[in-house]
């Protein structure tokens, strides 16, 4: 890294030169990865007289220099002389393009697009034809794999009549016997139809489509899912349906499981280019076409469609979704592979916002219901986690009462990610059930998760109890949070003793001066003696956050408030003094408890303890 | 790293969506490369013009290099002591075989290592590792041979195609049986003849189902039975190959049907990277190809029609493999291959890993030298005389522990 | 072409001796105990600890730091409690993280690693810079122990090797981290009753001080008590056996009742082998193992482990799963061209 590359002018170039030909595959590849410096050396018109003809004949050298060098290639124009000259590289490409290595013909491919975008029409015509028709046609199918690629950058350069003749040339490869060359059409044909008008469309590609969508491979056919997007978006409507809908029908159909799953997975997008609004044609080609999917013998399939759905009823009126989609949803509720059920799980909310209030409730709510039982436990968390989503539909009065049962079940899920997701919902059930519903429904369940044997648990824990206090305020967590809390810390287990010295100094910010000075410092006090090092260093972090804390809510104006929320009435003299007052003490705190401790900390045997020692001294200065 | 390289950019390029199940259409070709352009380079020197512009002239674009590499066919005398065709097994068949006995020594009991190779392959493909090893070790004997319907193997009668792994596995049996009457006589002290199976691809599915059925299938007649020291499996797992049958008709498809003559041949599977060192494919592709009336070179084995056997030549090899009881080593070229099974297996020591970088699945021809010096290791370890020397520490080292120990309970005791 | 060398010599043509003046003269002991190189390793930490790599040159400072610590360490690095032990990591990163939100983070809560960080997994440079990082920053709160991953030889072949090539573009990381992983204490002894190592005993040794007597700056060997202590496995068979890995031993549950009464001990605890419950008693609970690489190799399907002993030596499991991934890759398996 620091060691002195030489700059490309100090190389020298004849080393590099020699090193083309040296017998270290390693050296021949970091002379070929220098190309073009050697090609500037030379000039262009030796690059083009005797390096390129000089690299035509590497083609018996290993893939990787061959790899490297067909992608050299692609950015040569420049140095044989610039675009007239951009020909001359065709013929070591062309020879590339047709090797068994597919990196090595991948790369070719790529460079002569390149090449082929910086050429004229004349050029493209004289020298760029002869090679795709030369690729088209050869015996081997490595060329017709790779000039597939080339057919789409070189269609937009020629005029009407070079055109129809790479059409014609293009069906070769469509109607080719090897099914690697026929998917390599498919792939490619997506690309070529974009730059193809209307009318062309109709004549030529449909028929190449409608070859390729009844080919005996499922491999080839399933490639056409996406022909047919392209196709239709050329096309529009009225032409789609006259030409491709009913080939579609039958890929909606098809025998193989993996053309139904390229059909499933691009559902809405063929439902939008296809049906492009128009009901009739959703009503009798695509609703039923989605319930059958939805009820496919392979899960993969399911799985796959059941993304669609909300995606695919925003389109469809809401009879269809009651009458015909939603029946079938019901069964994939209870579909034997967890894998649906997980997809079904992610999506289902989304229906809440298209079916409204009534319906969700009517249809949605007990579905929830059923998946947040579900045996896996990744239902249960994808249900969760979109709760919002319906929450925004029916209010959080509904959902808190009606999944009450089962939210309080989840808080002790096995799997921590559920606790989790839980957790972070209680503030907000907390707001809306109030105080006594909580303290008699969920409270305990809160403090329990102090206790929780995973680590990031016990933290959420901590946060949730923040939180709660900013909701019911600095008196009820007094009374019944800090208590605990101060419990905790006697755990005879050195993590538990950890969140509670977490948990005191994350409640800081929350709490007043008063419950900071008589609850939580003397708490943190007791702990500066604590046997286990991990303990004295933790509580020295604390000190500093409660120091800066208590300077600040001492200068606060708003003393005292249950409400930390600050209506700033103008300062009286009285408060000013008052609050000097305020300061004067806490720093007295400071200096008399706070220092003194942190003092001891930093002569601790242990040397994390004297560094985060050190660490809040320096910060109180 | 040069297949590091490649493999990261293969996966890069397959990211998307490519279902497996291919079947092609039968594409009648020929490879047919020249070697003009090799030597049409070598004698073009590009000579420097005048008038050239800037660059000084000793920045001359040099001739290509003749970088040409001999494709002439090896004899398999270069690396085997003996050949022989004995008529074995049921149905019985001409079994085309290659050997070196092991050299007759004092104080040692003979061992063999005897090897099965892959469908497609031949006896021939372990030329380089048997003669290596045997170099190395002379008191150790190799013998590899044609399988039937492989190389140089005929059957006796006209039946053929039974590519069961039955068949296979009663084939190899027998041949182990002949390799017994092979050791030099007589035999040290009557110990038992000690013996290495080694299995590549279909192969060593072969002898992990043969070391199970040893007894099943063992000729009647009075050839007492060796000790099986150890099983090695070559380059096939499971999970992968069953994985790979997908795409088999595809590989068989892209293969030329013929090539224009031998040499033609093993050229072909040094450029197409099926075999990487040519020195071997010199010796193991005249094993598989051979010439037709027309005068081409056609493969021996027609693959293709022992695809009904595929699947069941791999059903269950994972936990035949663990459920073996010699010394196992399974030998990987690439680390990816392995499958759930064996991942555990390996992950709890139950068996001798090895995974050889820069190698293709021809482990035996592109890097005989490694893979013999495992080989070597592997039966130092697991030699009778290693399990001895065991019994001998095992006296002693009771030695230092604390004496009147109580009898050990055999199993674990259930969590706390 | 395959130049055909034998794996041993593969491995040894690569090796360097190693030579204890290499350490540059700017990274002295003291150069640690300076704010500025806290700082500096806290942003380390904190970029690893989002799976970003360090720089060639700050891994090389890295490694130069933290051999400067491990070489102080015993052959048995003395380890008090509380603490939690881990075994296998893998280079599964973000399994480790995982292990993190279980166990908590470091330094507020004390680990033991008993080796095997790199190989197999995806991360193993950003898991083992990760974990050296930590070591140095808090030295008494994270010991990491070697595995027989943590040599030259296995990581050519598993994978570390090779991650460090795509990542760096050269192997000089692999280099440093190497050179490094000759330092890595063997074993670690808690409270003077818990002995933790990665594989497990050697008939080469009967007392831990036969262990502290060893000369362990070098790369794993092929055999001998050093190669048995990270390779040996417990056995249900009595006495001492021939490892099937073609390493270390198999020891029976009369081995390790002897060691551990000879020495004192009443528990070896060690990792190597994949259980799939995370950890597993055995051998009368003279022997426990434990595994942290949860789905092991992203296709085994066990859960992970890691054990909390608390200042009471009081100690309990956690088992965990692999972390929710998205965008991971998936287990793809290159299909060979050719197998039949």
């Amino acid at each position: 890294m620091e060691s002195s590359v030489p700059s490309d002018e100090l190389y020298p170039i004849a080393v590099l030169i020699d090193e083309l030909k040296h017998d270290d595959v390693s050296l021949r590849l970091a002379a070929i990865e220098r190309l073009s410096t050697i090609a500037l050396a030379l000039g262009p018109e030796r690059t083009r007289s005797e390096l390129i003809p000089f690299l035509e004949e590497s083609l018996d050298d290993e893939d990787e220099v061959l790899t490297v060098l067909a992608e050299q290639l692609g950015n040569f124009v420049l140095y044989v002389g610039g675009n007239q000259y951009a020909h001359v590289l065709l013929p070591p490409l062309e020879s590339f393009a047709g090797v068994e290595e597919p990196l090595v013909r991948d790369k070719a491919v790529e460079s002569l697009n390149k090449i082929a975008d910086e050429m004229t029409e004349v050029q493209v015509e004289e020298y760029y034809l002869p090679l795709v028709k030369n690729l088209t046609t050869a015996d081997w199918f490595t060329s017709k794999v790779s000039v597939t690629g080339l057919y789409s950058s070189v269609y937009q350069k020629v005029g009407a009549e070079s055109r129809a003749g790479l059409r014609q040339l293009f069906g070769q490869l469509v109607y080719d016997d090897a099914p690697m060359v026929r998917r390599a059409a498919a792939t490619h044909l997506t690309g070529l139809v974009s730059h193809i008008d209307k009318d062309t469309v109709v004549t030529d590609v449909v028929p190449f489509f409608l070859y390729l969508a009844q080919d005996d491979q499922d491999s080839v056919r399933l490639l056409t899912v996406d022909v047919l997007i392209a196709t239709a978006g050329v096309l529009g409507p009225d032409l789609v349906r006259e030409h491709l809908l009913e080939q579609l029908k039958k890929l909606f159909a098809d025998k193989s499981w993996r053309v139904r799953y390229m059909v499933a997975d691009r559902f809405e997008q063929l439902a939008v280019t296809v049906a492009a609004g128009d009901e009739v044609v959703l009503k009798t080609h695509f609703v039923p076409a989605m319930v059958r999917l939805l009820k496919d013998s392979e899960a993969e399939v399911r799985t796959v469609i059941a993304k669609q759905v909300p995606g695919f009823c925003q389109l469809v009126d809401r009879e269809s979704v009651l009458d015909e989609i939603l029946p079938c949803i019901e069964d994939l509720v209870n579909d034997p592979s967890q894998h649906v059920r997980a997809a079904l799980a992610t999506k289902i909310s989304g229906l809440a916002p298209i079916l409204g209030k009534d319906l969700t409730i009517k249809y949605l709510l007990p579905m929830f219901l059923q998946m947040l039982k579900d045996e896996f436990p990744e239902v249960r968390l994808n249900i969760i986690c979109k709760l919002e989503q319906v929450n925004n539909v029916i209010g959080i009065d509904l959902l808190s009462q009606s999944l009450l049962p089962a939210i309080t079940q989840l808080a002790q899920d096995k799997q921590w990610r559920v606790r989790l997701a839980i957790i972070e919902y209680i503030p907000l059930l907390a707001s809306q059930l109030g105080m006594e519903f909580f303290d008699t429904q969920l409270r305990d369940l809160c403090m329990t998760w102090l206790h929780d044997n995973v680590y990031s648990i016990r933290d959420a824990a901590t946060e949730n109890l923040k939180n709660l206090t900013k909701v019911f305020g600095v008196a009820w967590s007094k009374a019944t949070i800090i208590p605990k809390v101060i419990e905790a810390g006697a755990n005879p287990n050195y993590l538990y003793r950890m969140t509670a010295c977490v948990a005191a100094t994350t409640l800081a910010p929350v709490v007043t001066i008063d419950v900071i000075k008589d609850d939580l410092l003397p708490f943190l006090n007791n702990l500066v003696g604590d046997p286990i090092p991990n303990i004295r260093f933790s509580v020295a972090r604390s000190y500093q956050t409660v120091q800066k804390l208590l300077l600040e809510k001492a200068a606060e104006s708003e003393y005292d408030s249950d409400a930390m929320d600050a209506s700033t009435p103008a300062p009286t003299e009285e408060d000013t003094k008052a609050k000097e007052e305020r300061v004067a003490e806490v720093k007295e705190i400071i200096r008399n408890v706070i220092v003194p401790n942190l003092e001891k900390l930093k002569e601790d045997e242990d040397v994390d303890v004297r560094f985060f020692a050190n660490k809040t001294l320096q910060a109180i200065g | 790293m040069s297949s590091l390289q490649k493999n990261l950019l293969k996966s890069k390029l397959s990211t998307s969506f490519t279902p497996d199940q291919v079947i092609p259409e039968e594409a009648d070709h020929a490879y047919e490369q020249d070697d003009d352009d090799d030597e049409q380079a070598a004698s073009d020197t590009s000579p420097m013009s005048p008038s050239a512009n800037t660059a000084p002239a000793e920045f001359a674009v040099p001739a290509r290099r003749p970088r040409k590499q001999n494709y002439t066919a090896t004899p398999w005398t270069a690396y085997w002591g003996a050949s022989s065709s004995p008529h074995l097994s049921t149905p019985p068949c001409a079994f085309k075989v290659y050997y070196t006995a092991p050299t007759p020594s004092a104080s040692k009991s003979p061992t063999w290592f005897i090897f099965h190779h892959g469908a497609g392959s031949s006896g021939l493909t372990f030329s380089l590792l048997a003669a290596r090893l045997h170099e190395s070790l002379p008191e150790v004997g190799v013998l590899a041979y044609d399988a039937r319907s492989h190389g140089a193997t005929r059957p006796v009668d006209q039946d053929e195609g039974d590519a069961s792994l039955d068949t296979l596995v009663r084939d190899f049996v027998n041949i182990v049986a002949y390799a017994m009457g092979l050791s030099p006589v007589p035999l040290h002290d009557n110990k038992p003849v000690e013996v290495v199976i080694v299995g590549h691809s279909l192969g060593g599915a072969v002898v992990t189902d043969a070391i199970r059925r040893l007894s099943e299938f063992w000729p009647s007649g009075d050839i007492p039975k060796p000790v099986i020291l150890g099983l090695v499996v070559l380059d096939v797992v499971e999970g992968s190959a069953l994985e790979g049958l997908g795409s088999m008709r595809t590989y068989l498809a892209s293969r030329p049907q013929y090539f224009r003559s031998l040499e033609q041949g093993i050229r072909w599977h040094v450029k197409s990277h099926t075999v990487r060192n040519p020195v071997s494919a010199s010796v193991s592709v005249p094993g598989i190809i051979q010439q037709g009336s027309d005068g081409r070179h056609y493969w021996v084995t027609d693959l293709s029609s022992t695809e009904p056997f595929w699947k069941s030549w791999f059903t269950d090899l994972s936990s035949k493999f663990l459920d073996a009881r010699s010394g196992k080593m399974l030998v990987l070229a690439g680390t990816d291959r392995l499958d759930k099974k064996l991942t555990i297996g390996q992950m709890q020591g139950k068996y001798q890993l090895e995974v050889l970088p820069e190698v293709g699945h021809f482990i035996q021809e592109d890097a005989p030298e490694k893979l013999a010096a495992l080989l070597e290791q592997f039966w130092h370890r697991n030699r009778r005389g290693a399990a001895e020397e065991m019994k001998a520490l095992n006296a002693n080292s009771h030695a230092w522990g604390p004496s009147g120990l109580p009898a050990p309970a055999v199993m674990p005791r259930p969590n706390p | 072409m395959d130049t055909d060398v034998t794996m041993t010599d593969a491995a040894q043509s690569t090796l360097s001796p190693v030579s204890h003046a290499m350490s540059p003269p700017s990274f002295e002991k003291s150069a640690i105990n300076d704010t500025q190189s806290y700082n500096e390793l806290d942003r380390w930490i904190e970029m690893l600890m989002d799976c970003k790599q360090l720089s060639e040159l700050d891994v090389k400072r890295l490694c130069d730091m933290a051999r400067e610590i491990l070489v102080e360490e015993s052959n048995v690095q003395p380890v008090k409690c509380p603490v939690t032990v881990c075994g296998d990591i893998h280079g599964q990163f973000h399994d480790l993280m995982e292990l993190f939100k279980i166990g908590g983070p470091n330094p507020d809560t004390n680990y033991l690693f008993m080796g095997d960080y790199v190989d197999r997994g995806y991360y193993s440079v950003e898991t083992v810079t990760l974990l050296v990082a930590m070591k140095i920053r808090h030295p008494s709160r994270l010991t990491i122990l070697r595995g027989n991953h943590e040599s030259r030889q296995i990581t050519q072949v598993y994978g570390f090797y090779d991650e460090c090539l795509r990542k760096y573009g050269n192997p000089n990381v692999w280099k440093y981290f190497t050179d490094l992983f000759d330092y890595l204490p063997l074993t670690a002894l808690i409270e003077n009753q818990i002995f933790c190592l990665h594989g497990g005993l050697s008939p080469s040794i009967d007392s831990l001080d036969n262990i502290r007597a060893l000369d362990r700056i070098q790369e794993v060997p092929h055999e001998g008590p050093m190669c048995d202590l990270l390779w040996s496995d417990p056995d249900d068979r009595c006495g001492w056996g021939i490892s099937p890995r073609g390493a270390g031993y198999t020891f029976g549950q009369d081995i390790s009742e002897a060691f551990n009464h000879k020495n004192g001990l009443s528990l070896v605890a060690r990792a190597h082998q994949l259980v799939m419950e995370g950890y597993n008693w055995s051998q009368d609970q003279q022997v426990v193992t434990i595994f942290s690489a949860p789905n092991y190799c992203y296709r085994c399907g066990n859960q992970a482990a890691i054990m909390e002993i608390d200042e009471n030596l009081k100690y309990t499991f956690l088992q965990f799963d692999p972390c929710p991934r998205a965008g991971e890759p998936s287990v793809s398996r290159r299909t060979p061209d050719y197998f039949l």
